[in-house]
């Protein structure tokens, strides 16, 4: 009797362990909120604005960061205490684990106070977030945006969400000579090219036959080696091909239906067909197994941006150097602009303190405080050269020095693209070589970035069937054996961006696109 | 006797079947309300509450589907790579637990059987870099030798050519699942009473014999329930699994018309662009196509053995 009643104990202690596992697993998100609050409802008590009282205890926020790679986990370090003093706020920061948690989180409702993100077409939305042209006049009306700015990140419903990082007007490029725009670029081998006698490079006939060269004379190195993220964008802009939508005479075409990006194509083609880039090549995932292959002396040349010889040469740790081609190769060379922006601060309707939040946000996008976010203290880390540009007192490229003092990262999310881009100026780097050549075949078009279908409408299915397709069709163009196969390959290409709805895609942006250039050019000028 | 009266009697047997039945309401059942986004326009922003609330679509994004240009392509890919595996990776574990009971040298037959079911527990990620490492054409170890003794003249393009990854993915499918699954049939070959070896042996039936007539029919009913089991779950790699996995680490953009399956699919058009109705609607194709393969080979099984899980 007493061995069966122990059983029925031990039986029962297991149900209750379970049953209380599931149901504390379903009542966690309940019970962080309810912490969430209380946390928040004392600390506003407390809080000063525009340090007009000392802060004896900072406001906290939570920050989600929607990008998994984010190379800070916290709100800690020398400059963060900074922000904390100056704004008496303290984010607390998480970082996404996965880049299905944003949208998971806006599915259950619980959202954090602030979200760092660049999926802007899901959090400009008034049941998500609050706009920005209700929450700074209400709370910081001193503050004003660029209209441009404005412009840009405006949606349908005639609000703004956010002021997203990366951006700058064409006219706040002009008056920065010393920002050079970040482009696509080839980074060579220095010890190779000196050993063929440094040729000239001007043309990519110019650049067939040093790759000829390098084939003939290092037949265990592969000439050319393509970075999985950046494969033709270098080579597009040597035919002034551009992505995406492109303005041909007012009316909007996607880019794939232009000769020039056919022209990149089958120059991608040629290379393979000569035997300068391996077929492997286009089957690699990972940007770090290619640059390791530079590394390891498997390559000469690789695609990759502007700083690519600056970072290769830095990461090979003194073995290997690299130069920037940096010279555009043909007349034909343009890029055209049409950046809105990346990253946006997003002020969510759960937010349990805006005016601290409206605090927060107006010194991060202050030039002093998103100076001292992005650079440092100036004076200490760094200062301003008369020219225009700053000049570090530490190395802004390593990571651990970043970490250290919790510099450069807080300050990303609100940098605009001139800013972003003097950071990266530095006198006589190869980066610096290509940027100022290429400054030269830049022009800007924004209203083209601003075209962007909302999600699951028919043109955003169109638009995203047709880039899924060009990814698996294209490599058939690249790798075809002969150039009338890969002219083929190319038609049967535009075939089925036809069949998905190319065409109607086309129309509808083109009716976007004509008020919307109005309206830019009125800023403009 | 009353209900209740038995009731109280079962009860310690009782909890454990509630138990089981609350996990599979809370995590199976009730999620299940969530099908209905297939046949409605949901978008995210509207959070649980727009499972409910969002406009019905009808048919729409199954429409969508199947008036896709890659749809043939996925649907010949699902099911090629899942019935090459049923055909391949089925039998293995059943000759590979009777070739190790036939193994007299006890530490030889626990070491072999250690090391095949050792790679189950490493992620097909893992297994990606491995194949990476031995296969790849610019540095695997495979091609180097190859290469080296001059057997080949060339590098093989097994990564890359899409004519190779069928084979590819059913053969480290196996290699890394076999041995895993061998353990269920070397239990089943345990049950077998000792005695009928005992007396075949004394009648003169020899090894191969033995194994006819006592092993395999003794074997029959584990591997008709595991069959109907594998077919089931066929469109997703059947007995070994891992078809998702294996499409998207093994696959790239150039096996990609062999390498291509509906799950892939669904997660790069669907999940990955934030199309959840798109998504769930592809899924439940899936699954509809998978019940009907239960209930399919349930039957058949049934008719031609007698025995059937149901």
């Amino acid at each position: 009797m007493i061995h069966r009643y122990k059983s029925f104990l031990i039986l029962l202690m297991t149900f209750l362990l379970l049953a209380g596992g599931l149901l504390s697993a379903c009542s966690k998100s309940t019970n962080e909120g309810t912490s969430n609050n209380k946390t928040e409802g004392t600390a506003s008590n407390s809080t000063s604005g525009d340090g007009a009282q000392p802060c004896t205890k900072p406001v906290e926020l939570t920050m989600f960061v929607d990008a998994t790679w984010y190379p800070f986990q916290d709100w800690t370090g020398e400059i963060p205490d900074l922000i904390t003093k100056a704004t008496c706020v303290k984010p607390k920061v998480t970082i996404a684990t996965d880049d299905k948690q944003l949208a998971l989180m806006v599915a259950s409702g619980d959202l954090p106070d602030l979200v760092v993100s660049f999926n802007f077409k899901l959090m400009s939305d008034s049941k998500l977030s609050l706009p920005y042209n209700e929450i700074f006049p209400k709370y910081a009306p001193d503050v004003t945006f660029d209209p441009v700015k404005v412009l840009v990140n405006t949606v349908n419903d005639g609000k703004y969400y956010a002021i997203r990082n990366d951006f700058s007007s064409e006219s706040e490029w002009k008056v920065n000579p010393y920002a050079h725009m970040m482009t696509a670029g080839l980074a060579m081998r220095k010890d190779i090219l000196e050993e063929l006698g440094n040729p000239s490079i001007k043309t990519l006939q110019d650049l067939d036959n040093v790759f000829a060269e390098v084939k003939k004379k290092h037949p265990d190195i592969v000439p050319l080696i393509l970075n999985p993220n950046w494969q033709r964008p270098y080579f597009d802009v040597q035919f002034g091909a551009q992505g995406g939508l492109v303005d041909n005479g007012g009316k909007i075409e996607y880019y794939l239906r232009q000769d020039s990006v056919r022209d990149s194509m089958l120059y991608m083609n040629s290379l393979y067909r000569n035997g300068f880039v391996t077929s492997e090549n286009f089957a690699y995932k990972n940007e770090s197994e290619t640059e390791q292959m530079m590394l390891s002396g498997k390559g000469f040349a690789y695609t990759w941006t502007y700083s690519g010889a600056d970072r290769l040469t830095a990461d090979s740790k003194g073995k290997l150097k690299f130069v920037q081609l940096a010279e555009p190769l043909s007349p034909k060379a343009s890029i055209v602009s049409t950046g809105t922006g990346g990253l946006g601060i997003y002020v969510t309707k759960d937010n349990k303190n805006v005016e601290a939040s409206v605090r927060f946000l107006k010194y991060l996008f202050s030039e002093d405080g998103w100076r001292l976010a992005e650079w440092g203290i100036e004076g200490k880390d760094w200062t301003w050269n008369d020219a225009g540009y700053p000049v570090f007192n530490y190395d802004p490229q390593d990571l651990t020095v970043l970490k250290q003092k919790g510099v450069y990262w807080w300050g990303v999310p609100t940098e605009t693209g001139v800013g972003m881009a003097l950071g990266s100026y530095k006198e006589g780097s190869e980066t610096t070589r290509q940027g100022e050549a290429y400054d030269k075949i830049i022009s800007f078009n924004p209203a083209i970035g601003m075209i962007s279908p909302d999600t699951d409408s028919p043109e955003q299915i169109i638009q995203t069937n047709i880039d899924n397709m060009v990814k698996t069709e294209v490599t058939k163009v690249y790798l075809a054996p002969s150039a009338e196969e890969a002219q083929k390959a190319y038609d049967e290409l535009i075939k089925k961006a036809e069949k998905i709805g190319m065409a109607k895609l086309e129309a509808w942006a083109t009716a976007q696109y004509g008020p919307l250039k109005e309206k830019y050019d009125s800023l403009k000028n | 006797m009353s209900t209740m009266k038995r009731l109280q009697r079962q009860l310690p047997f009782q909890v454990f079947v509630w138990v089981g039945l609350a996990y599979l309401l809370i995590f199976s059942y009730i999620p299940m309300f969530g099908i209905i986004i297939a046949f409605k326009d949901y978008r995210i922003s509207s959070g649980i509450e727009g499972i409910f609330t969002s406009p019905w679509s009808g048919l729409s994004h199954f429409r969508e589907l199947i008036d896709d240009y890659n749809f043939p392509m996925l649907v010949r890919n699902t099911l090629v790579i899942s019935i090459l595996k049923i055909i391949f990776s089925y039998p293995v574990p059943i000759l590979f637990a009777i070739l190790l009971s036939e193994v007299r040298h006890v530490f030889l037959k626990r070491f072999v059987q250690t090391v095949s079911y050792l790679p189950h527990f490493i992620s097909w990620v893992v297994v990606t870099g491995i194949a990476n490492a031995f296969l790849s054409s610019g540095y695997g170890v495979v091609n180097d030798l190859l290469l080296n003794l001059h057997l080949i003249g060339k590098p093989l393009e097994v990564l890359t050519n899409p004519d190779s990854f069928w084979g590819l993915a059913v053969s480290t499918a196996i290699w890394k699942e076999a041995g895993w699954w061998t353990i269920i049939f070397l239990a089943a070959l345990a049950g077998i009473d000792p005695s009928l070896y005992e007396a075949a042996e004394i009648d003169g039936a020899g090894r191969l014999k033995r194994i006819l007539y006592i092993t395999l029919p003794g074997l029959k009913s584990a591997s008709i329930v595991i069959l109907i089991l594998t077919i089931g779950s066929m469109l997703g790699g059947g007995l070994v699994g891992s078809n998702f996995e294996q499409a998207m680490l093994l696959g790239n953009s150039l096996n990609s018309d062999k390498s291509q399956i509906i799950q892939t699919y669904a997660f790069s058009i669907g999940l990955a662009q934030g199309r959840f109705s798109f998504a769930t609607a592809v899924d439940l194709m899936q699954s509809v196509i998978s019940v009907l393969l239960i209930f399919g080979s349930n039957t058949i099984a049934k008719r031609l053995s007698g025995t059937g899980l149901f």
